[in-house]
């Protein structure tokens, strides 16, 4: 045979070699690779060794003394099994349930807040006609900034927002479709429905003081025309002020309006009226989220200097309101404790898939919200355990500091307080590593090997000690 | 599996009864310590357990629940490549012996020889000599998974996969012979 003709045909047997050695070679495979070796001393040679080693680590495989799991397993198995199975919800209901839930309850704020108005409704006057009317218009054109804030006409919006003239107002009001039209502003009030008249007269008080104090005058209740606690002049702090001044608030912010053009609302804002009562969306809009908030300051000394950790936290944490737009649109806290449960079960699937700063990441997250509990401590853990696969020592050792803190009797707190011991290690802090060690000694006695082993290496790092 | 995922609990012990064995194999194999291997099988099991309704029978149990095992082994071992602990396979010059052989010798029958007891030793080492991915190949293929499923469980072509085996066992048999084990 020349010697390309055997280097090919020895390619070929290194190629068929594992397929030959498990017998995974069809017949005429094998007497090929057969045929091939009897003439190739090496690939004879080798085969033989390979089959040595592969005998080799088989028998001793069967010698394996097995450890019989059996028996904690099943205990455990059974009495998961004997638990009703969780019912798997489509992924249509997973996914749309809580806003459909969010989207109710909106829809039953808007229905409550339509039929408290009409109770109080005003009798029919010029003056609320006008009102609605330039509501209307107002709203709807707020609508349309939102949606193309660059097609918005600047000037045309100023002049609606402006203090009208009384007489201006009477003309307005009849009939509303002409005034609308007139106003040259959106046409889609004057072909929509009558508008709900809800929403609107809440927003005139504000936009027209000189119609606002004619009413006063006559005598309309103050919550009919109480200004909407929502925004700007909102809630709290109108009602806190005396009704001459809170006019005057209403009229300087009025002409404040008028000066410089308003810009757009933020997006969150206008999504707070659809899914929250107004002064909780507001409050938890205008100020951090309590959850956020208590999230970061929840962290411990250790943590909060690492600072890391609620770094990551904050790149994740949700928007500030969410929490409260969830709680307002009555999520059950069912579904929230399933919620939670998913986001464990996807942290521990992350770390399973050795992604150990996605788990973490998520972790974070569940920590900063999940109120104090089993399955907090469990994330607690899990979060140590995260960064101790991605390798950040300095991350592990805050995390399990807060884990063994809260939860010192915890089945993973042993490997936890081992892992940190090493990581003190790597952070050459030796010290702390000994006593780390030294704590896995007092409180786990089933560890203690490994922690006499850490302590024989400290003792070679520190020979003089 | 079917009557496993139904709830039924015998149907979960005779899975466990027949895998049992290969899977703590595997595990050890992959971590070179049995307490370590006994906690790791155990939670293979009650993860199993535990996502039973998450197993689809377009894959086989065995690729599924060695999937889980690998995981997990791959867990510990990142974890474990990150503590300064020594390895417990490596000599301890002091003793003359390794801690595997040592955790090994206190736990083997009185009737095991002492060559048997320093082959384990040969074999322990020269396996967790392996690089990661020869060595998960390797120790999948000896528990009787096929090569097509191993390339399923770890995500690379069957011929990488097999090509991994090849590389496998010819750095089996260099670790054993620089130890001077005659093959």
């Amino acid at each position: 045979m020349s010697d390309t003709g055997k280097k090919n045909g020895c390619r070929q047997a290194d190629e068929m070699l594992v397929d030959y050695l498990y017998g995974e070679l069809d017949q005429d495979g094998r007497q090929a690779f057969e045929q091939h070796l009897a003439g190739c001393p090496e690939h004879r040679e080798q085969v033989r060794q390979l089959q040595a080693v592969l005998e080799m680590v088989r028998a001793d495989n069967a010698a394996l003394e097995i450890e019989d799991v059996a028996g904690p397993v099943l205990q455990q198995a059974r009495r998961q099994l004997a638990q009703r199975p969780p019912a798997r919800r489509s992924w249509w209901l997973q996914h749309w349930q809580p806003l459909a839930a969010a989207a109710a309850a909106g829809l039953v704020a808007v229905v409550v807040g339509v039929l408290s108005w009409q109770q109080l409704r005003p009798r029919p006057s010029s003056l609320t006609d006008t009102v609605t009317i330039d509501g209307v218009v107002a709203r709807q054109e707020e609508k349309a900034t939102a949606l193309e804030p660059a097609a918005a006409p600047l000037p045309a919006r100023a002049e609606a927002q402006s203090p009208q003239p009384e007489g201006e107002q009477k003309d307005k009001k009849i009939p509303r479709p002409d005034t609308a039209v007139a106003a040259g502003r959106v046409t889609a009030a004057s072909k929509s429905p009558a508008p709900r008249p809800a929403r609107v007269a809440r927003k005139r008080p504000r936009r027209q003081p000189p119609a606002k104090r004619e009413v006063t005058s006559t005598g309309d209740t103050g919550s009919r025309l109480a200004p909407e606690p929502r925004g700007g002049l909102a809630g709290a702090d109108a009602q806190q002020v005396p009704a001459e001044n809170r006019h005057d608030r209403d009229e300087a912010a009025s002409y404040r309006r008028k000066e410089a053009p308003v810009p757009a609302r933020p997006a969150a804002k206008k999504k707070s009226r659809v899914f929250a009562p107004p002064p909780a969306a507001t409050a938890a809009s205008a100020s951090p989220a309590p959850a956020a908030a208590g999230g970061a300051l929840d962290l411990t000394e250790e943590e909060a200097a690492v600072g890391s950790v609620a770094d990551v936290a904050a790149e994740q944490r949700p928007r500030p309101g969410t929490r409260t737009r969830r709680a307002a649109s009555g999520k059950s806290v069912a579904d929230d404790g399933q919620k939670q449960a998913g986001a464990l079960e996807e942290a521990r699937r992350l770390l399973g898939d050795n992604r150990p700063r996605q788990a973490a990441r998520l972790l974070q997250q569940y920590i900063d919200q999940a109120p104090a509990g089993r399955a907090r401590n469990q994330a607690l853990f899990l979060l140590a355990r995260a960064w101790m696969n991605a390798g950040d020592c300095r991350r592990q050792v805050a995390a399990a500091s807060r884990a063994l803190g809260a939860a010192p009797a915890h089945p993973l707190a042993a490997e936890t307080l081992l892992d940190q011991a090493s990581c003190l290690v790597k952070l050459q802090r030796l010290a702390a590593a000994r006593r780390a060690y030294q704590r896995v000694l007092e409180r786990y006695p089933a560890r203690a090997a490994e922690a006499r082993e850490g302590l024989r290496l400290l003792d070679r790092l520190q020979p003089g000690r | 599996m079917r009557q496993f995922q139904k709830g039924q609990v015998r149907a979960f012990e005779i899975l466990l009864e027949r895998h049992q064995a290969p899977v703590y194999r595997f595990v050890f194999r992959f971590v070179a310590d049995r307490e370590v291997a006994r906690d790791l099988v155990q939670e293979v099991f009650l993860r199993v357990v535990a996502r039973r309704d998450s197993f689809e029978r377009r894959s086989k149990f065995t690729t599924w629940l060695y999937t889980i095992a690998r995981n997990l082994c791959i867990d510990h071992h990142r974890r474990m490549q990150h503590r300064r602990h020594q390895s417990l396979d490596s000599p301890a010059r002091e003793e003359g012996m390794s801690l595997l052989e040592r955790l090994d010798s206190g736990k083997t029958p009185p009737d095991e020889s002492a060559h048997q007891r320093r082959l384990r030793g040969h074999i322990g080492r020269a396996i967790e000599a392996l690089g990661h991915d020869q060595k998960e190949v390797f120790l999948l293929r000896e528990q009787g998974v096929p090569f097509d499923e191993i390339a399923r469980l770890v995500g690379a072509p069957l011929n990488t996969v097999k090509s991994r085996m090849r590389y496998a066992l010819q750095n089996l048999r260099a670790n054993l012979e620089a130890q001077g084990v005659e093959l």
